[in-house]
């Protein structure tokens, strides 16, 4: 297992795809840090220390969409023949995805996390703004952040793993996760089920790093996590089902 | 004798309502080069897939060392396989894609050097597959198969696409890898490509087996094997029907049922001159046609 896995990332290193990734996710995250500490003004509240340093979950989407690209790959470039021929049984195959991008989540929301410290704590700290770096602030933030980036690499994979196309993983991710759960969530308010809308995947993991909108009715970052992972169970369910067809 | 290495057993595929390989059944003996042949569309392809686990079939099995495929225990150092149109991620190198498969099927590094070698890539290795052509493709894939040195090869139209020369390249190659005592089933559209390299040849049409054997019966079927001209034609034809070789008289030559090198050593055993002895190549083919074209209209047996 720890092979195969070690051949994922192999595989996922060897192309540039990744390190298309990488750097947007270096750009966006120092752009996130500077524009909310150039931005402010006055006293810095705990929440807006906070908010600073949840930054990192911003990792989560590039991780979301790198999980099913890097499975729909395999479908598009007609590799998954080859892959299979190494490792015959699909379900193992889907395993050895789910965790090697939830690593690589994790791999991910380490550099955020870095990049964010680098930025924030030298900046803050000549603002005259004092943060404990190894507080309970951070610790939570960094912590949320870590979590959410590897169940959403994983989930990731498995929507890959299920739809196989990858124009439709990625235009169904980005679609649902910018736009279509808020007007899902908002329909539900209008039937009077507004009490779903939490559970909804975006709403969902965003609970992890602890709100990213700060919405009163979220879910806590511990129930994020665990709906999160029954959404990834879900979606694995679905793509060892779709991985038992033919490959041709 | 030994048992068969790769075995196709009442194998049935039906896709929707396509029936692409209807039951179909033979076996590849250890040790030989066997080829697959047929037109495109017949079922070839369907065929190796399901031998190779990729495909489930409708009824029936397919069964590789005895056993079917994803049951083997390390499947990259029993069978290597190339697919039809072997496909690669275009912006990875060469190297790259034998190191991600080393890598997942636990075989050492240097491996991939020495199949980069072993297929004439070594100088390729580097630069990226979307640049390769598609000899260098073909060439990758075979690397690709013989990364974990297996005993078994299956190869899916490995000379698609190849100039003559990587046809002629491919033969050699093939030829040394069964000379090792490795075995192979090798696909084609194309008999003539495998008519100097296969031992056994199991040809399909429209999803069913309509011949299995040997190349020289089929050769013998064709019932022009060789063009031979001899001053001595009368007594050469004389000791070809004592051999059990049909023969027959085409203007100044004799049409021989036999592959030339049969007819060149009972011409040399006996003393007789040769002024011409030439292979009937299109007469594989020829076969080939009939026995395809023939299915559907005769029950085969």
């Amino acid at each position: 297992m720890i092979r195969l896995v070690g051949a994922e990332w192999l595989k996922l290193r060897t192309t540039w795809g990744l390190w298309v990734y990488v750097a947007l996710l270096v750009g966006v995250t120092a752009l996130g840090v500077a524009g909310t500490i150039a931005a402010h003004e006055g006293v810095w509240s705990d929440d807006e220390v906070r908010g600073v340093f949840e930054t990192p979950g911003l990792a989560t989407l590039f991780v979301l969409l790198l999980g099913s690209v890097g499975f729909t790959n395999e479908f598009r470039h007609g590799t998954i023949g080859q892959t299979l021929l190494v490792t015959p049984r699909r379900e193992r195959l889907l395993g050895v995805k789910l965790l090697a991008f939830a690593l690589v989540g994790v791999g991910f929301g380490l550099v955020a996390c870095a990049l964010t410290l680098a930025i924030a704590a030298p900046w803050l700290d000549a603002k005259g703004v004092d943060v404990e770096l190894t507080g309970p602030i951070v610790r939570d933030a960094f912590a949320g952040a870590l979590l959410a980036c590897a169940l959403l690499g994983a989930f990731g994979a498995a929507i890959g793993g299920a739809v196989r196309s990858q124009v439709a993983t990625v235009v169904g991710i980005l679609v649902w996760f910018l736009l279509l759960e808020f007007l899902v969530g908002a329909l539900l308010e209008v039937i009077g089920a507004g009490g779903v809308a939490p559970y909804l995947p975006s709403r969902a993991s965003g609970a992890i790093t602890g709100g990213m909108d700060g919405g009163t009715d979220d879910l806590s970052p511990r129930q994020g996590a665990l709906v999160t992972l029954g959404w990834t169970a879900l979606a694995s369910a679905a793509a060892a089902v779709s991985l038992r067809r033919d490959v041709s | 004798m030994a048992a068969p290495l790769i075995e196709i057993r009442r194998l049935t595929k039906r896709f929707r309502r396509v029936v692409a390989v209807e039951d179909l059944s033979f076996s590849v003996l250890p040790g030989r080069i066997t080829g697959f042949v047929g037109p495109n569309g017949a079922g070839k392809t369907t065929t190796l897939r399901s031998l190779l686990g990729l495909v489930s079939p409708t009824s029936g099995e397919a069964l590789v060392a005895g056993r079917r495929y994803h049951e083997l225990d390390d499947p990259v150092r029993r069978v290597g396989a190339v697919l039809e149109t072997a496909t690669f991620h275009p912006g990875r190198s060469g190297r790259n894609h034998l190191r991600t498969v080393a890598a997942a099927a636990a075989v050492p590094r240097a491996r991939v050097e020495e199949v980069l070698d072993l297929v004439g890539l070594a100088d390729a290795a580097r630069r990226r597959v979307g640049g390769y052509s598609l000899g260098m493709r073909q060439r990758l894939g075979l690397a690709a198969a013989l990364l974990g040195d297996p005993e078994i090869l299956v190869l899916d139209e490995p000379a698609n696409g190849l100039d003559p020369e990587g046809i002629r390249w491919l033969r050699t190659f093939l030829r040394g890898l069964a000379s090792e005592g490795r075995t192979v089933l090798v696909s084609s559209h194309v008999l003539a490509e495998l008519a100097q390299t296969a031992d056994d040849v199991a040809v399909i049409a429209r999803g069913r087996l309509v011949a299995h054997a040997p190349v020289e019966e089929l050769t013998a079927r064709a019932g022009a094997g060789t063009r031979v001209r001899s001053p001595d034609a009368a007594r050469l034809l004389g000791l070809l029907a004592a051999a059990n070789i049909e023969a027959t008289e085409a203007g100044d030559a004799l049409a021989v049922a036999a592959p030339p090198e049969r007819v060149g050593e009972i011409a040399a055993a006996n003393g007789i001159v040769l002024h011409e002895l030439a292979a009937e190549s299109s007469s594989l083919e020829e076969v080939v046609l009939e026995l395809t074209g023939a299915e559907g209209e005769a029950t085969p047996g």
